[in-house]
């Protein structure tokens, strides 16, 4: 594993001291909720279930737990010191479950500082919510709707965006992204999952008040439906994607060439990629964008495309809108927006003479260049049967190729990423060499 | 006291609201999903289409007269799902034939034709590898076989042919009939009616084209309102 940024080690400690001074103060006040031990102890069991079965949202590394209402409610109806002390307890012991297999060092880091992160939007919500005058649950018929909605959405987004801000910092200084995107990036996806599950908190909370035990029972159903729906949801998304990409990757494969080179392109890409350690985001996508990163090319003449000899100006310009043509395609398929710059910048190049639109570095996707790399690679160099190679060019060597990724590296090719590439194939030359050995 | 909590404006809100939450998750969420699941699918067909000019929104507009003949059938949801599918697909397999073949003015060869004729069943081997396309492989490979025999790949007759191969051809020849091709004209729509009434029984299922007619008058009747 990379090392971890200096800044981002204080960065954690900062957060941990936070998470922890808050966890002191509300055990330290914790007092008057001790004869609800029982009670208590469902709420922890209720959020660790929670903890144990996330469910991913589709394309995302977002985690969504059906861990919010319970907390919400068990704030609404013991109030806030004895959300700060169950909640936390019970993140951390879900995390060590989770993630049981790792090493215990690692875990108790990881766990901890996951436990400060959830913690402290929880404090922030719960210190919004009193300010702004909301009070906690009576069990009672007069509850004003003022009193508890206003607070409580109030309280939500101060949180939605705590959550967001420290999430995004800790991203930003480990990977070097730029902050600003990936907040509003993260707001993106945290904002919908809080503000939707801040009724049904309510509705726990009053149903716990009134009906004790068989209320918190009542809790669990909306739980698991509300899991399977986002289950469900997961599958589909990931059958939908998967099917339209091997279709548009299927319908290449009869251009002699394309067969295997769409493959190599996506797997190298996705080596690069990892290799530069780039948001969760992108990685989760290259491999499609690697597959389809020609499909501007269904529906070119293949007179024009095998063309040995020299083209026409009219030919030249058909091929060269290829990347054009192809993001237009991508642009009417939802889900698959993120890579349309991908697939429209793989033929552009740092220095500005690239095409389709001529984009210089500064205006190029990382991904894009990512993408260029492996593709100009595995065109030179091809695959190990002759029958891919492509018709209008003698294969080089995998020597050759990556002398010519080296002398194009800054001006066809963006130096960040030759670099990259070059670092995996030295480690595949290892890899293989043990493999030889042993 | 239990009733009065139960009626309190906060749980009355509460309730509502966590019922449509669930309801957008179960009911809306996959609904979206599977119209960008069929969106993309014709996105691919129409790229494919573009091979041949004349043939951009071939697909999609035989696939809406598929759904039209198959509504008037009465056939399930699930498999008229499957025959939408299957329409914008039905052309895939152009991505082996050549732009030249595809594009000429002139008659075919016999081998030119052979490769023509090969676009079914490369569509419907792509299709089949993919495990969510699967089912729909078979009424791709058999949309140009005739209700005598006498079509291709197989030479299969009557109902040995997939239903949804039997409505696609028909649908596919009237829209084809009704555009401009490289090589002819386009004809008009009660021309191309009378030919695929002449051919009922002969190249097409009766049955079909009966469906087809009634689906034809029915779209009419949309478009031209009773003023």
């Amino acid at each position: 594993m990379r090392p971890l940024a200096k800044a981002f080690v204080y960065y954690k400690n900062l957060t941990l001291l936070v998470g922890l001074a808050i966890f002191v103060w509300a055990v330290a006040h914790m007092g008057q909720e001790l004869p609800h031990l029982p009670e208590l102890a469902l709420f922890f069991l209720i959020i660790l279930v929670g903890e144990l079965l996330p469910v991913t949202i589709p394309g995302s590394n977002i985690d969504v737990t059906v861990t919010i209402p319970a907390i919400m409610s068990l704030f609404l109806s013991h109030g806030s010191p004895a959300a700060l002390t169950v909640a936390p307890l019970s993140i951390i012991v879900g995390v060590m479950i989770v993630h049981r297999k790792q090493n215990f060092r690692w875990l108790v880091d990881m766990s901890s500082y996951n436990t400060a992160m959830c913690t402290i939007p929880i404090g922030v919500a719960s210190w919004v919510y009193y300010f702004v005058g909301g009070h906690t649950i009576e069990a009672s018929p007069d509850v004003a709707v003022a009193s508890m909605f206003i607070p409580l959405f109030i309280a939500i987004i101060a949180s939605t965006v705590a959550n967001a801000i420290i999430f995004t910092t800790g991203l930003s200084l480990n990977s070097g992204d730029p902050w600003r995107l990936s907040f509003f990036q993260s707001l993106r996806w945290f904002a919908p999952n809080f503000i939707v599950t801040a009724p049904s908190g309510i509705l726990f909370a009053m149903l716990y008040k009134q009906f004790g035990f068989y209320g918190v029972l009542m809790m669990i159903v909306p739980f698991i439906v509300g899991r399977q729906a986002l289950n469900m949801y997961s599958e589909q998304m990931a059958a939908y994607m998967e099917t339209v990409t091997t279709l548009g990757s299927y319908m290449q494969h009869y251009h002699a060439y394309t067969k295997g080179h769409l493959e190599r392109v996506a797997s190298m890409s996705d080596k690069i990629a990892k290799q530069m350690g780039l948001p969760y985001q992108s990685l989760m996508f290259i491999r499609e964008a690697g597959l389809l990163h020609d499909i501007g090319k269904v529906g070119v003449s293949e007179e024009i495309l095998d063309n040995t000899g020299k083209l026409s100006d009219d030919d030249w310009n058909t091929i060269r809108q290829h990347p054009a043509r192809g993001a237009e395609i991508l642009a009417q398929m939802k889900h698959f927006e993120r890579i349309v710059p991908w697939v429209r910048g793989h033929h552009e190049r740092p220095d500005g003479k690239g095409y389709p639109d001529g984009l210089s570095a500064n205006d190029l996707s990382i991904e894009a260049a990512v993408i260029a790399v492996a593709d100009s690679f595995d065109a030179m160099v091809g695959g190990p049967d002759e029958e891919t190679q492509r018709v209008y060019r003698v294969p080089k060597t995998k020597g050759q190729g990556i002398d010519e990724l080296r002398y194009g590296s800054g001006t066809q090719f963006d130096p960040r990423v030759v670099k990259a590439f070059m670092q995996v194939m030295d480690r595949e030359e290892i890899e293989n060499g043990r493999q030889h050995t042993s | 006291m239990a009733a009065s909590i139960l009626l309190s404006p906060a749980f009355l809100i509460s309730a509502a609201t966590t019922l449509a939450a669930g309801g957008y998750a179960y009911a809306y969420l996959p609904v979206q999903m599977h119209k960008a699941y069929r969106q993309s699918l014709l996105t691919l067909a129409t790229a494919v289409e573009t091979k041949d000019k004349t043939s951009v929104g071939h697909g999609g507009r035989v696939a809406a007269l598929v759904v039209a003949t198959a509504k008037i059938m009465r056939i399930s949801r699930k498999q008229l799902s499957k025959m939408e599918y299957a329409a914008f697909l039905q052309d895939l397999g152009n991505v082996k034939v050549p732009h030249g073949i595809l594009n000429t003015a002139d008659a075919l060869t016999h081998e030119e034709f052979d490769i023509v004729k090969a676009h079914t069943s490369t569509g419907a081997d792509i299709v089949e590898q993919i495990g969510f396309l699967k089912d729909i492989s078979p009424i791709i490979r058999y949309h140009h076989e005739f209700w005598n025999g006498a079509g291709y790949p197989d030479g299969m007759k009557g109902e040995q042919i997939p239903l949804g191969s039997r409505i696609i051809a028909v649908c596919t020849a009237y829209d084809a009939m009704t555009h401009e091709k490289s090589y002819r004209a386009a004809l008009g729509e009660d021309e191309a009616v009378k030919i695929i009434r002449a051919d009922a029984g002969i190249k097409y299922d009766p049955a079909v084209v009966d469906a087809f007619l009634k689906a034809l008058k029915k779209i009419a009747g949309e478009e031209r309102p009773v003023s």
